[in-house]
């Protein structure tokens, strides 16, 4: 059976559908946060920040590949493969990307020029 | 046949890597891009731009089932000006997928259970009444308190019956007492066949798992209760004191030829459950704790701890004593359709889709998912007056649980020939990937498909 893209989006649409509302605050705020960074670009110490960020993906990108299996009720034992493996890293860094992305916004906050 | 490979050794992750490094970041790469563009899924799922078909037909769905609703959502996208109405008393709107799951354990039962207002459409007209009769050759359907409904298309999707009747000495009531179990039909059945397995797992004894011959849904279920009980003895490390048999009413575990050669050594050498052919489960005694079978050699009546009820399924009696049940011998009382196009044989306003259509293959959400679009896309080039053009090819799924967190995804199509959706799951090896579409996935591609989206 194939699938379009558009069916893949819907059926990913379906299983965030319960988080929908709070994923919606999640990104109005980062909105708002990204806009009041523009603003304030000027005084940004932009690299601490970044690497503050990708080294909290990262710890979520591992934290999620070591919970995933658990999470479905299985044990990393039941494992098999390349491709249980290669699903459970790349829901990992799919994850931790978007953990680091984020998060980079708020932090940013904090690393400011007096 | 290719070569099964099941419980393999886990390799290490770097020694899995060597032989295909390039296929292993593709996946992972594919993974991470599925994962980072889920949060932005709901901005790019605007309606693909559809002409709709402008018409004034009254079109009939009986059946509020997966198939009934999802036939609705894709003909209100698809039909502009139709009245279209909906004939089912039933309120509630239970994911059937997800019962061997709560039969098993693994989820809890409100996990299926859903409202089928949330799925119909608006502008969709819902009479909440059963079915009684149906009269192709008027055009009409009779609800249970005798209305008469008029229609210009008529769509069954009804579903079908179970016949617990047909075992002596059984009811849907003793569910979950008296060690019986039944995964069908509903989350209350399910629910209670897991008091009923959970008991079992801690005194171990004899368990039977029966199969009812002839069509039946999810084909599959069977043999999934006994491999997770199975598993489920070994979790509570009380294998040893069990012994299981599974009674097969003909000499075939599996309709797909390669999946039921695997069976066939799986069960009694990998999992220690000896397999009784021909075996067709005819009565039981719960006082007694006793089950009868049918064989070529007479009766045989064995003592049970546990069993798995699986009653013999048929077309609900609307359907069974109307003009448009097949006298096929093969189909005799199902929905006459035709196996491609879904559409009725001697009356071409009307078709169907789900349990209830008479094809060889096909009584899973999978093949409703198939068939749905199928039916709905002929209708509509039917009321447009454009050839039929749709064709339903056989194809079914099974994601087979063979232990809690691994699994296989089956698919084949009416040449019981192997047809995977995604080319990366061989339907030859036992990973934990279809595990996780059966645990997470699945629930909510069933959900899009009720949208009428899939």
């Amino acid at each position: 059976m194939a699938f379009s893209l558009t069916g893949i989006l819907a059926v990913l649409l379906e299983f965030l559908r319960p988080f929908l509302l709070p994923l919606a605050v999640v990104a109005v705020i980062e909105l708002i946060l990204i806009v009041v960074l523009v603003l304030r670009r000027g005084t940004l110490r932009v690299r601490p920040a970044v690497r503050l960020a990708a080294g909290l993906g990262v710890a979520a990108a591992v934290l999620t590949t070591l919970l995933l299996p658990p999470w479905t009720g299985a044990g990393l034992a039941q494992l098999s493969g390349l491709l249980d493996y290669a699903a459970v890293i790349g829901g990992g860094i799919g994850l931790g990307v978007a953990a680091g992305l984020a998060l980079y916004p708020p932090l940013q906050l904090f690393f400011r020029r007096p | 046949m290719k070569p099964f490979r099941f419980f393999q050794p886990v390799a290490p992750a770097d020694a899995g890597m060597q032989p295909g490094r390039r296929h292993f970041l593709a996946l992972s790469a594919s993974g991470a891009v599925l994962a980072a563009t889920g949060l932005g899924a709901g901005a790019l799922l605007t309606a693909a731009p559809v002409r709709a078909v402008n018409t004034q037909a009254r079109i009939v769905i009986v059946g509020a089932g997966a198939a009934g609703i999802s036939l609705a959502s894709r003909l209100s996208s698809g039909l502009d000006g139709a009245h279209i109405t909906l004939i089912d008393s039933r309120e509630a709107h239970y994911y059937q997928p997800g019962l061997t799951l709560v039969a098993t354990g693994a989820w809890n039962a409100s996990r299926v259970v859903d409202s089928n207002s949330r799925y119909i459409p608006s502008g969709v007209t819902w009479i909440k009444e059963r079915i009684q009769e149906f009269d192709p050759d008027n055009n009409r359907v009779y609800t249970e308190s005798g209305r008469g409904v008029d229609y210009d298309y008529l769509l069954v999707a009804t579903g079908l019956k179970l016949d617990f009747d047909a075992i002596e000495g059984m009811d849907p009531g003793l569910i979950g007492s008296h060690g019986i179990g039944c995964v069908y039909d509903n989350p209350d059945h399910a629910a209670r066949t897991w008091q009923a397995i959970e008991r079992f797992t801690r005194t171990g004894g004899v368990g039977l798992f029966t199969r009812a011959p002839g069509a039946i849904k999810c084909a599959g279920a069977p043999l999934k209760i006994t491999m997770l009980t199975e598993h489920g003895l070994r979790r509570a490390g009380n294998r040893a004191n069990a012994e299981l048999h599974y009674f097969q009413p003909d000499r075939s575990l599996f309709s797909q030829p390669d999946m039921d050669e695997f069976l066939k050594e799986h069960f009694p050498q990998d999992r220690g459950i000896a397999v009784n052919w021909e075996h067709r489960f005819t009565a039981i005694d719960p006082g007694r704790r006793e089950a009868t079978f049918a064989t070529d050699d007479g009766e045989r009546t064995l003592g049970y701890d546990f069993i798995h009820v699986v009653p013999p399924m048929t077309a609900p009696d609307s359907v069974r004593n109307s003009a448009l049940a097949s006298e096929e011998p093969a189909f005799a009382g199902w929905l006459e359709v035709d196996r491609y196009t879904m559409q009725h044989r001697r009356y071409p306003n009307v078709f169907g889709a789900g349990d209830v259509v008479g094809t060889p293959i096909g009584k899973t959400a999978a093949s409703v998912k198939a068939q749905v679009p199928v039916a709905a896309t002929n209708l509509i080039s039917l009321i447009a007056g454009r050839e039929m053009t749709a064709r339903y090819n056989g194809y079914t799924s099974c994601p087979l649980i063979t232990e809690r967190g691994r699994g296989i995804l089956v698919e084949f199509d009416y040449d019981l020939n192997m047809v995977p959706s995604f080319g990366f799951i061989s339907p030859y090896e036992e990973h934990w990937v279809p595990w996780l579409m059966k645990d997470r996935m699945l629930h909510a591609a069933y959900n899009a498909m009720l949208r009428g989206r899939i």
